[in-house]
């Protein structure tokens, strides 16, 4: 990851303002970095605990940062960047449990306890990032708020930093988010050609 | 449409009673049922919701274990089958099969150029009664793992425990026999039989799996109570294991006779112990008791003179009258 900050720096600068497709472009080096940072702490708990997703972010951004005198990146953009990039390495997970699944891989396999409850996470997970979609694309703001809140792990006042907004914004767009993405979910109606506003 | 208004709605009848909203929401939607329709619910279930996110953001923090660490090598890790006393074992899949990677506790100098030696002889190994051992490498972590053939099927212990006749059972285990023996033809010595260590496959295979490891793990350096913390399991394990000495292919004849004495009695063995009176016949009974011997020198030689004596049973030369 020596020469990935430069990248970094140019791509996040462009997704700062507002491009995010750059943050698309940049996704693969943070997702690696992810990666390698939690399967370091994998290994070193022996698999039995869950890192918590802030501190991920955290970790990830204090290593590449590290050694460069200057900073190479705002923070608060790089905490928005990274949960966008944990959203999709949890999305990316679960389509392949359902992909093996499917596949007929763990077809003959009695599934465990443990294998159930976490195909039965992603089949959540995987509607609520579809949901996710649909409030994105007529909302991008509230969007924003549910990547850094829920997919980051980032606190209110993370959250406020990272998207330059206050703090009583972030918690007002949570609360519509969650509100919204609950009642789509439990099959109410979200049809976007249809004008509400 | 606007959520920003949807927003703003959501809020503004959130600070009114909730005997308020409906007349709230029809002056403000304007005719829009769908946007009032969406709000009273939103409304009505805010409550839920929010547990509904809490549990949510629970379950993500376990979905990361799983999400994150997915890579090993060129091996991704699907899931984790179990810990046992010398490491974790995943489910992954590489090169299009699903595998078994064993990610081993210990790490350090002496073992991994262990390991290196015994990749080659290992990698040799290819016969239908044992899972063949594919690749090995080692963790960010520096741990060496290895990968194996992922098997399918039910642990011996489990098995035999289903009522099976004496003639099955003997079956059975001599397939586990020939496997050691076309082992031991190879040079490598499994030296940690026991019924956790084979699986029987649904169409009656048994596959031995761990071939070698317990020599990888076999520190001399370490002798005391350190090793007694490693793999072995006090009722399978020779004496001379126990004594912390080198396993030989001896060793697997008294590991051998372990499995048949529980195959035949479905208890596990305390230290020489000889069959009960009405646990096998005699001949039986002499075979287990030939292969447990401590002295080595009074054990079977060779796996293949314990086959040799236990075809003789199943050809029905030997059948003789309960010990």
């Amino acid at each position: 990851m020596r020469t990935a900050p430069e990248n970094l720096t140019t791509l996040l600068a462009a997704f700062a303002q507002g491009d995010r497709s750059a943050a698309e472009e940049a996704l693969p080096l943070v997702y690696e970095e992810l990666r390698r940072i939690a399967r370091r702490r994998r290994w070193q708990w022996g698999g039995q605990e869950a890192p918590h997703t802030t501190s991920l972010v955290h970790e990830v951004y204090l290593h590449l940062s590290a050694g460069h005198s200057e900073p190479w990146a705002s923070r608060a953009h790089f905490f928005h960047f990274a949960s966008v990039a944990m959203r999709n390495v949890l999305v990316d997970h679960a389509k392949h449990i359902q992909r093996v699944k499917r596949g007929g891989g763990l077809q003959r396999v009695e599934l465990n306890e443990q294998a159930r409850i976490s195909e039965q996470r992603s089949v959540e997970l995987l509607a609520l990032d579809e949901a996710l979609s649909t409030l994105g694309a007529q909302e991008p703001r509230l969007l924003q708020i549910v990547e850094c809140r829920f997919f980051g792990g980032l606190t209110v006042e993370e959250t406020a930093e990272a998207l330059a907004i206050s703090p009583a914004s972030v918690k007002r767009g949570w609360d519509t988010a969650r509100a919204w993405l609950f009642h789509h979910l439990r099959g109410g109606h979200s049809d976007e050609s249809q004008s509400v506003g | 449409m606007s959520l920003n208004r949807l927003d703003e709605l959501f809020h503004a009848a959130r600070a009114m009673p909730a005997s308020e909203w409906r007349d709230f929401l029809t002056r403000e939607c304007r005719g829009d049922q769908h946007l009032s329709a969406t709000l009273l619910a939103m409304l009505q279930t805010e409550g839920e919701a929010f547990s509904w996110f809490d549990e949510a953001e629970d379950s993500l923090r376990l979905f990361w274990e799983k999400a994150l660490p997915e890579t090993l090598g060129p091996y991704r890790v699907l899931r984790r089958l179990g810990s046992g006393g010398m490491g974790t074992v995943y489910l992954a899949e590489g090169f299009g099969r699903t595998l078994a990677v064993k990610c081993m506790r210990w790490e350090g100098a002496e073992l991994l150029r262990r390991f290196l030696d015994e990749r080659q002889s290992l990698s040799r190994l290819d016969h239908p009664g044992i899972a063949r051992f594919l690749d090995g490498g080692r963790t960010p972590a520096g741990e060496p793992y290895l990968v194996m053939e992922y098997v399918e099927g039910e642990p011996l212990s489990a098995w035999q425990r289903s009522g099976r006749i004496v003639a099955e059972r003997v079956k059975l285990f001599r397939a586990v026999a020939e496997a050691v023996e076309y082992a031991h033809g190879h040079q490598v010595v499994h030296g940690d039989l026991k019924p956790n260590n084979v699986l029987v496959t649904a169409s009656g295979q048994p596959k031995l799996l761990d071939f070698g490891v317990a020599k990888l793990l076999d520190r001399q350096e370490a002798p005391g109570a350190e090793a007694r913390s490693g793999p072995l399991t006090p009722a399978y394990a020779a004496p001379e294991q126990m004594a912390g000495e080198p396993i030989s292919p001896l060793t697997d004849v008294y590991g051998l006779g372990a499995l048949l004495f529980e195959l035949l009695t479905e208890r596990r063995p305390a230290g020489n112990e000889q069959l009960l009176p009405g646990e096998a016949d005699a001949w039986l009974a002499g075979i287990v008791g030939r292969a447990l011997r401590t002295d080595r020198a009074e054990r079977y030689q060779s796996v293949s003179a314990m086959l040799q004596d236990l075809r003789e049973w199943e050809a029905g030369r030997r059948t003789l009258p309960t010990a």
